[in-house]
């Protein structure tokens, strides 16, 4: 039941959903321009975080007991808040460039942002479903946007395609946990879980991770992400790598750490191993950055699944703080991408997202080509920068819980790959430009512009200040 | 064997059979006649498990206004009948065993999950239309307004894709 | 017992059993003699041209994709609509925002467009022979 109390705690989603529909509503009747549209979603997003900000110690269950919105909660809403933030910037630009500056790619854009939030703080599993939903369902249109591109369609169509399949597996594991326990209410379940190690409950716990995985993109479920990632618009590709992670981690991890499945530790290393395996040696061959950007995901994946698979208050903490700066780096990275694109003359194909273009670009654009190195050696977890830290406190959980051996090829991995991450800053600095657009300079708007410097000024300042991001959250420390 | 097995291993077979025919079939209309006969048999699965509501649902959505739009994409798509034999390649014969053994797996897991468990009095009434409506706009009231953004968003999506061209 | 869907299961048996033995007895007593003429498809004496396949104009998807989506709020309507008197107040204002909700997508369709249906334009055929204007 829905009583007004419990309104006041939910503001941010009210919002975001408010500002869905009423920006839906703007967008039709402000017929040309994006750009009513465009500021109205803007201020909503960022009045959502600072909501969100302000009440982040709140610590309640509430309607019938469907959301819980808890620290935590509050901690990867944020994250998925300003990783939404960082998109809106950058999105204008970048659609208007393309032509495809819909006002309706912004509405959907806060449905998104609405089923990530109902997703994060859901306490029922049908509340996860919904919110899940509504996020994909918002991400496969999102990825078909560009409809003149083959490329876009295609991905379109197999992130569609796919991703119902993996619905079905986690409704799937829903029902069987719900046949097993009798509630579908995760604090419940959590309660009684010790109890009913059933068979029927493992394989639907099994089959709900499953749906989750496939949206984190852990290894076996992980074919998509570059496919994906390259056909979608570019600052799409960055939400999704991103606030659609911080969305689905933030969902699962409570459940999996309550659980505890210790004796489950080694299948999850294994996964991990392979996951960081798998993205970081493919990414070694690649010539596209949209698709090398896609790889790097799958194996940040990888050190994210490394976090869930030590299984302590110390993950929880080293995640939060991985995909905060995650959401910096990767999103930074993709947006500067997505300035430099282009379309070929047809408009059916991307143009400057190959290695070759990047040749000699710290000439062409210096602000450009040093954001795009400062995000990529924070990707590749050199020290000065955020990714550095995240990668820390993550290892770190890890060894404390008796992960030595899972530590030590994660850091091997993260040497390989800096190899792929210098290729493309050897590119930028140490070639010369070739083509006709040689010796111009790379045109930046301001929006855009804006967005990269708050990514760069988030990496720099979360690598340089990790303890900020610990001093907001106090309570993530136990 | 009283009557409701008899009606449920007539109607389990056959949801069983239309589904792999469904699978099988060369011609996409055809299969998508075997697809409604799927769908109605699982709505009688449906009414033998108590759960009237979603057996008129399973009819009126899906055996109605999604096999029309199956039908239509089928037609937009103006397929051709694929006269090629089929072959027995290395991927299809993995895919089958993979699927009889994930299909075992749930089975399994399932059967020994509820066997010799009888549904309550509880459970017998949860399935009529008024029970459905008191939980729906009680406990979850959240949903139901979710799903309207759900829908909502459903909505705008297909209108983007499906317009020929924005103005 | 017989529940009140047993009755319905019988009777649906019945009406099948009913049709199936007008078919099979028809099949099986009726005499048969193939020809070519008889086998061909019927349409007004002429031949046949073309495929029975026929493309579909595109609009009808997008209508039949709406036609969906509101399919699936009716869902929601009808338990509504049953406990409607006892839940009193609150289902009500809650039923407002849901229809609310869905009916911010018919605008948003209705003012794209997506529903409007072009009309065929009949062509007017002209004249520009300076004679017949001049007799006006």
């Amino acid at each position: 039941m829905i009583n007004f109390n419990d309104l006041k705690e939910i503001i941010p989603l009210i919002i975001i959903a408010a500002s869905a529909l009423i920006s839906l509503l703007i967008a039709v009747y402000s017929k040309k321009s994006g750009m009513p549209v465009y500021v109205f979603s803007l201020l909503a997003v960022l009045a959502a975080l600072i909501f969100t900000g302000l009440n982040v110690t709140k610590d309640v269950i509430i309607i019938s007991e469907m959301l819980r919105i808890n620290p935590y909660s509050n901690a990867f809403c944020m994250i998925a808040l300003l990783s939404v933030f960082i998109t809106f910037m950058a999105s204008k630009d970048y659609l208007e460039k393309l032509g495809i500056n819909f006002g309706e790619y912004y509405s959907i854009l806060l449905f998104a942002l609405f089923g990530m939030m109902t997703m994060i703080y859901a306490n029922d599993m049908l509340t996860v479903f919904i919110g899940l939903e509504t996020m994909s369902i918002c991400f496969y249109v999102l990825t078909g946007l560009l409809r003149k591109r083959m490329k876009s369609n295609e991905s379109a169509m197999k992130y569609f395609l796919l991703g119902a399949f993996m619905t079905g597996f986690l409704l799937y594991g829903m029902s069987l946990i719900y046949g097993a326990t009798g509630y579908t209410n995760i604090t419940k379940i959590l309660a009684t879980y010790t109890a009913i190690r059933t068979p029927m409950f493992l394989i639907g716990l099994a089959l709900f991770m499953i749906g989750f995985f496939f949206k984190i993109g852990i290894f076996p479920f992980q074919m998509w992400i570059p496919d994906v990632y390259e056909g979608a618009p570019t600052v799409v590709s960055g939400m999704m790598s991103t606030a659609g992670k911080v969305a689905a981690v933030g969902t699962l991890i409570p459940v999996l750490i309550t659980l505890n499945l210790v004796e489950y530790k080694m299948l999850f290393s294994i996964l991990a191993t392979l996951t960081m395996l798998y993205g970081n040696i493919v990414a070694l061959s690649q010539s596209n950055l949209k698709r090398l950007l896609a790889y790097s995901s799958i194996a940040s994946a990888g050190y994210i699944m490394v976090g869930i698979t030590s299984m302590s208050d110390l993950s929880i903490k080293g995640i939060a703080f991985y995909l905060l700066a995650y959401v910096f780096m990767q999103l930074g990275a993709f947006i500067v991408v997505s300035v430099f694109e282009n379309s070929t003359p047809d408009g059916k194909d991307f143009r400057n997202v190959t290695f070759d273009e990047y040749k000699g670009l710290a000439k062409r654009s210096p602000v450009l080509a040093i954001a795009l190195t400062v995000f990529l050696l924070s990707l590749a977890g050199i020290p000065p920068f955020a990714g550095f830290w995240g990668k820390y406190y993550i290892f770190y959980a890890a060894i404390k819980s008796d992960l030595i051996w899972l530590s030590v090829i994660a850091i091997l991995l993260s040497v390989i790959s800096v190899y792929y991450y210098l290729k493309v800053i050897v590119y930028m600095w140490f070639k010369e430009p070739e083509g006709e657009t040689s010796g111009e300079a790379v045109p930046v708007k301001a929006l855009s512009y804006a967005a990269i410097m708050v990514s760069l000024a988030g990496t720099l300042l979360f690598g340089l200040y990790p303890d900020l991001f610990f001093t907001f959250f106090k309570f993530l420390i136990k | 064997m009283n009557i409701e097995t008899i009606i449920f291993l007539v109607f389990g077979i056959t949801a069983v059979v239309s589904a792999v025919l469904m699978v099988t079939r060369k011609n996409p209309i055809i299969s998508a006649i075997f697809l409604i006969l799927n769908f109605f048999t699982v709505a009688v699965i449906y009414l033998l498990l108590k759960a009237q509501f979603i057996a008129i649902i399973q009819v009126l959505v899906y055996m109605g206004a999604i096999m029309v739009l199956f039908l239509f994409v089928i037609m937009l798509l103006n397929l051709k009948e694929n006269k090629k034999p089929s072959e027995y390649s290395f991927k299809k014969i993995t895919a089958i065993l993979i699927s009889i053994l994930l299909a075992l797996l749930l089975g399994t897991s399932v059967y020994f999950g509820f066997q010799g468990k009888q549904m309550n009095e509880v459970a017998e009434k949860i399935g009529t239309a008024e029970s459905l409506g008191r939980t729906l706009f009680t406990t979850y009231s959240f949903h139901v307004l979710a799903a309207g953004m759900l829908l909502l968003a459903a909505i705008v999506g297909a209108v983007m894709l499906a317009k020929k061209k924005f103005e | 017992m017989l529940s009140d869907f047993g009755q319905v299961l019988i009777f649906m048996i019945i009406s099948i059993g009913f049709v199936a033995i007008a078919v099979i007895s028809g099949k099986i007593v009726g005499p048969r003699f193939a020809s070519k003429g008889k086998d061909s498809t019927y349409e007004c004496g002429e031949d046949t041209v073309g495929d029975t396949w026929v493309r579909f104009n595109f609009r009808y998807y997008v209508v039949a994709l709406i036609f969906i989506i509101f399919d699936v709020e009716i869902v929601f309507l009808f338990p509504w609509a049953v406990v409607f008197k006892e839940m009193g107040l609150l289902a009500f204002i809650e039923m407002t925002i849901f229809l609310f909700i869905l009916i911010v997508g018919f605008i948003y369709a209705y003012a794209k467009g997506d529903l409007y249906w072009d009309k065929p334009q009949p062509i007017v055929p002209k004249l520009d022979r300076q004679i017949f204007k001049s007799e006006i």
